[in-house]
């Protein structure tokens, strides 16, 4: 039942995302003429997708049956039948993206029975789809590829995920530092996920300008964010966080020029989404749909900053380097390797 | 994403200015989320400070 959910949900992201990113490069683009206009409708739809996603998540968490998931599918759908009212459409599109991440992402913490890796599977996703989108947004294909692919996971959903037939359980996470003052160890948390948005779109990624070279760098991320909560469930959730993101300074920072090693920094600075993803799950336990919207808010806080100012080229390695280690430490001080502790616990006791 | 800096380069016309002046509102609208964020997630923690202290009173 688990599984089959997670992997709904997972298909489900890539077409939202997917549906999203092409209204968004194909109908809005076209349809805007000034780029001013065009920024600030992009700056919209991502205070619209990711701000509201703690609200949206919030109350999930206080009515568990509320389908946001479903909810979220049937307003993409809405807001891609009326794309040609640019506008409407963005609105639409950027909601139903915010209620989706929620109804999806509760889905992927209180079904997770401690593995940080059932996060990491479902967020992955998004990111084919925010790629794939894009490109098909920019060829301008049919618009009945993206609605096919959201009136199949709506189907899915419906049949297969409603939350109202879904025994909800804990999502027992031991990932978070024991001892830490709660609303402290969120806003680390917080910071440290803002940081690391606002240093991720700093990067200077000049060699990506063929469409193979943007899926090379999408499956970067993806790769990222996939293997990252199963690291973090094998190693422990400190160490892989921590250490991912060090090994991540001097290939984003130095080598950023150089695709093989640029991508492997992709993907090393994207592990540890996961964690800080679960371990504030962990500190907020109960409440895992305002934890889901809290790290899309800290993603909305970060790109914000890039959206308006970019910085100068001179300036631009160290300030990843400084973001990044202050990420790592927030990371550092807010997680620890419990759940690999708790293994071989575990382990200990069976061989006894 | 799309770099506005691009926008900054240029001269500046009404249209710049009408930028600036959404930026500045979309900067408050990010502002008034976290400070809601806030007030979400305090009484989030008194919620489940409750219930923990129901559950351990069950316990005993």
């Amino acid at each position: 039942m688990h599984k089959r959910s997670l992997a709904i949900y997972t298909f489900a992201h890539f077409a939202t995302d997917f549906a999203c990113f092409f209204v968004l490069f194909s109908t809005v683009s076209n349809g805007i003429d000034s780029v001013q206009k065009l920024a600030v409708w992009f700056l919209t739809y991502n205070i619209i997708a990711f701000g509201l996603q703690f609200v949206v998540g919030y109350i999930c968490d206080i009515k568990r049956s509320f389908p946001a998931g479903l909810i979220g599918i049937i307003i993409t759908i809405v807001g891609l039948v009326f794309a040609k009212q640019i506008y409407v459409a963005l609105i639409l599109v950027a909601l139903g993206n915010a209620f989706f991440h929620v109804g999806g992402g509760i889905d992927s913490l209180v079904n997770a029975k401690g593995k940080m890796a059932r996060s990491g599977v479902f967020v992955s996703s998004g990111t084919w789809g925010v790629a794939l989108g894009t490109l098909a947004g920019k060829a301008s294909i049919s618009i009945a590829y993206p609605l096919a692919f959201l009136i199949v996971s709506g189907m899915l959903i419906y049949l297969y995920c409603n939350p109202s037939k879904i025994n909800f359980e804990k999502s027992q996470f031991h990932v978070a530092k024991e001892g830490l003052p709660i609303i402290l160890a969120i806003a680390l948390i917080f910071v440290s996920v803002t940081i690391r948005a606002f240093s991720g779109f700093s990067v200077p990624i000049e060699w990506k300008t063929t469409a193979l070279l943007v899926l090379l760098s999408a499956f970067a991320s993806f790769f990222g964010k996939f293997t990252g909560g199963f690291i973090g469930d094998r190693f422990g959730a400190r160490l892989t966080g921590v250490g991912a993101l060090l090994l991540s300074i001097p290939l984003l920072a130095f080598y950023n020029d150089k695709i093989m090693l640029c991508l492997l920094g992709i993907a090393l600075f994207n592990m540890t989404m996961p964690i800080t993803l679960c371990a504030l799950a962990e500190y907020l336990e109960g409440f895992e749909g305002l934890a889901f919207g809290l790290t899309t808010l800290a993603l909305l806080c970060g790109t914000f900053v890039t959206y308006v100012y970019v910085l100068p080229t001179s300036v631009v390695k160290y300030v990843i380097i400084v973001s990044i280690i202050v990420s790592a430490i927030c990371i550092l001080l807010t997680t620890s390797n419990r759940n690999v502790n708790k293994r071989e616990k575990k382990v200990e006791i069976y061989n006894a | 994403m799309l770099n506005l800096s691009l926008v900054f380069d240029a001269a500046p016309t009404p249209a710049i200015l009408l930028f600036f002046l959404l930026a500045l509102a979309g900067f408050i609208v990010v502002i008034g989320l976290v400070t809601i964020s806030i007030i979400f997630i305090v009484k989030a923690i008194k919620k489940k400070n409750q219930n923990n202290l129901l559950d351990n009173r069950r316990e005993d």
